[in-house]
């Protein structure tokens, strides 16, 4: 019996990469049937948003919706292509990447250290939970105005206003990622005598990691959010700089191309990280 | 009562063992608050163990033999009395615990879960690496040393978890209802497989189980325990010569005396604890 279940996990560890699990058996007829359904669903995933640009692109044409407000997808397209050739995009996304690494870092970083603090020791949760409690719901915009006073009009206060979105969303799913690793965990650990660091490094901290991704991907789509309005209030170029000008100069097809820009980078950001978390949690 | 039979140490032939017991607990208790009611786990436990000597806890569920358990381990701190573990070698670990299904680290693949406990007290690269290869070469996981538990089935992850313990070489080896989660097949197989590892060194073995069949199977000597408050109401020799093996135990006709006469006083509990409204 053990046999068994040995032979078949024999192949296991190699086939890991894949990722999937392994197909179960089907009748040739129903594996077919299951091969067409699954290529039906792909073409669908797609069709979706072709459809509607599509649909956008003929009702412009048409002039059946106001193409100064909704231009068609192909102006759009080649406002895309010379803002890209121009270097114009380019300058513009740049500085808000920047500014979102800066601040993502300013607020991933001490989040996590005091995320861990919080899930360790039961008095600095004690101390610091109920601060966080009632920061937390403030909307990081409306702390803009705060953040200017204290860190001026220059790059500073971005970075800031980014690092006070993420910090929130890291710091309690830091926390609750160390309080929720099983107890049994930590008999382990005290059974073969690690001593406080090994217990940091070898239990505390990938058994928090999974739950820590889980906030850091939180932190990265709030960033994103973040910036934009960040830069539409004081700033002299980024992504949210193009779209807020774009619209005072009613250059609409100029503005969808910032807000298509974002829809892309909020994209890769979740990849990125998603790849990173793979990388960082094999076992998972 | 357990003073009785503290020399008693196997069934194969050897003679009474006259040295010092290896561990000696004396008027343990443990007392929980729970509230502000208060919950005996152990009521004045004694016993003594011979080194060498497979000694299995049995008992009603509920009846503290993993607080005593943890106790041993130190994991947890008796509210009275005291645990003595007579050591042998000054630098081998006191014990290592064999968990239930879920102790194995998931984070860690089975060759860095059978290390840990190496890793822990700080020994060479070097000896880490050959002594946990010998030990995944016994529980026959050598081909899946880079595989994380997840990929694993129970009775493997039982088997890492085996490893990890043994390949410490502690003064004693504790184990909480190691297979409880196992299907039956898989148990007998992980048994014979615990046996055959034990046998090599005969270390002093406190395991516990509510599994009658299991505690006759693998015990050198039985410590039986009331429902709670826990204490040791019975000790049990266990007269069948080593090496055990499943079919010929079945066929044995002492093991189906030994098997009812256990089922009496385990019944009383049991029976008594639910009767009690507890």
């Amino acid at each position: 019996m053990e046999q068994a279940t040995t032979q078949e996990q024999r192949l296991a560890p190699g086939r890991r990469s894949g990722g999937g699990n392994a197909l179960p058996v089907l009748e040739d007829g129903a594996w077919r049937a299951e091969q067409r359904s699954r290529s039906l669903e792909r073409l669908l995933t797609l069709l979706g948003p072709l459809v509607v640009l599509g649909l956008w692109e003929l009702l412009a044409q048409l002039q059946l919706i106001d193409t100064r407000f909704f231009p068609p997808p192909s102006h759009i397209l080649s406002t895309l292509v010379a803002m890209v050739a121009s270097g114009d995009l380019w300058y513009h996304v740049r500085a808000s990447l920047s500014r979102i690494a800066i601040g993502f870092l300013l607020g991933a970083v001490p989040g996590i250290v005091l995320g861990l603090a919080m899930g360790l020791y039961r008095p600095v949760r004690a101390l610091v939970a109920p601060l966080i409690g009632a920061l937390m719901p403030i909307p990081t915009m409306a702390l803009v105005p705060l953040l200017i006073i204290l860190f001026g009009l220059g790059e500073l206060s971005k970075w800031m206003t980014i690092a006070t979105s993420v910090f929130f969303p890291v710091v309690i799913n830091t926390a609750a990622g160390v309080a929720g690793i099983e107890p049994i965990y930590i008999d382990v650990a005290r059974n073969y005598g690690a001593s406080r660091w090994s217990f940091f490094t070898r239990i505390a901290l990938p058994g928090a990691l999974p739950v820590m991704f889980e906030g850091l991907q939180m932190g990265q789509a709030i960033a994103l959010l973040t910036i934009v309005a960040a830069e539409m209030v004081a700033a002299s170029q980024g992504i949210g700089y193009v779209i807020w000008t774009a619209y005072k100069t009613f250059q609409i097809a100029r503005m969808f191309v910032g807000l298509m820009t974002i829809a892309c980078l909020g994209y890769l950001f979740s990849l990125a990280l998603r790849a990173l978390a793979q990388k960082l949690t094999p076992w998972r | 009562m357990t003073q009785g039979s503290l020399g008693w140490a196997g069934g194969d032939g050897r003679s009474p063992d006259p040295a010092p017991p290896k561990i000696v607990v004396r008027h343990l208790y443990k007392v929980f608050r729970r509230g502000d009611r208060q919950v005996t786990a152990l009521e004045d436990v004694s016993l003594a163990i011979p080194e060498g000597e497979f000694c299995v806890l049995l008992g009603p569920s509920g009846c503290g033999k993993s607080t005593l358990l943890r106790i041993l381990a130190g994991l947890e701190a008796p509210s009275a009395g005291t645990v003595e573990i007579r050591r042998r070698a000054p630098q081998a670990p006191l014990n290592a615990m064999v968990f239930q299904e879920q102790g194995v680290l998931p984070w860690m693949t089975v060759e860095e879960n059978v290390a840990f406990g190496l890793q822990m007290r700080g020994l060479p690269r070097r000896e880490i690496r050959e002594r946990t290869e010998r030990f995944l070469e016994k529980v026959q996981l050598l081909p899946f040393r880079h595989a994380y538990p997840k990929e694993l089935s129970g009775g493997m992850k039982q088997r890492v978890s085996l490893a990890r313990a043994f390949v410490t070489e502690p003064e004693i080896l504790l184990m909480d209802e190691p297979f409880s989660a196992l299907d039956e097949q898989t148990t007998f197989l992980l048994q014979e497989e615990l046996l055959r590892i034990w046998s090599e060194h005969r270390r002093t073995v406190v395991y516990v189980t509510h599994s009658i069949d299991e505690a006759i199977l693998l015990g050198d000597r039985l410590l039986l325990m009331s429902a709670r408050p826990g204490r040791i109401v019975e000790a049990i020799p266990v007269p069948l010569a080593r090496p055990r093996q499943i079919e010929t135990l079945r066929s044995d006709p002492r093991v189906g005396e030994l098997f009812v006469r256990i089922w009496h006083h385990l019944r009383r509990e049991v029976v008594g604890h639910r009767e009690s409204g507890a």
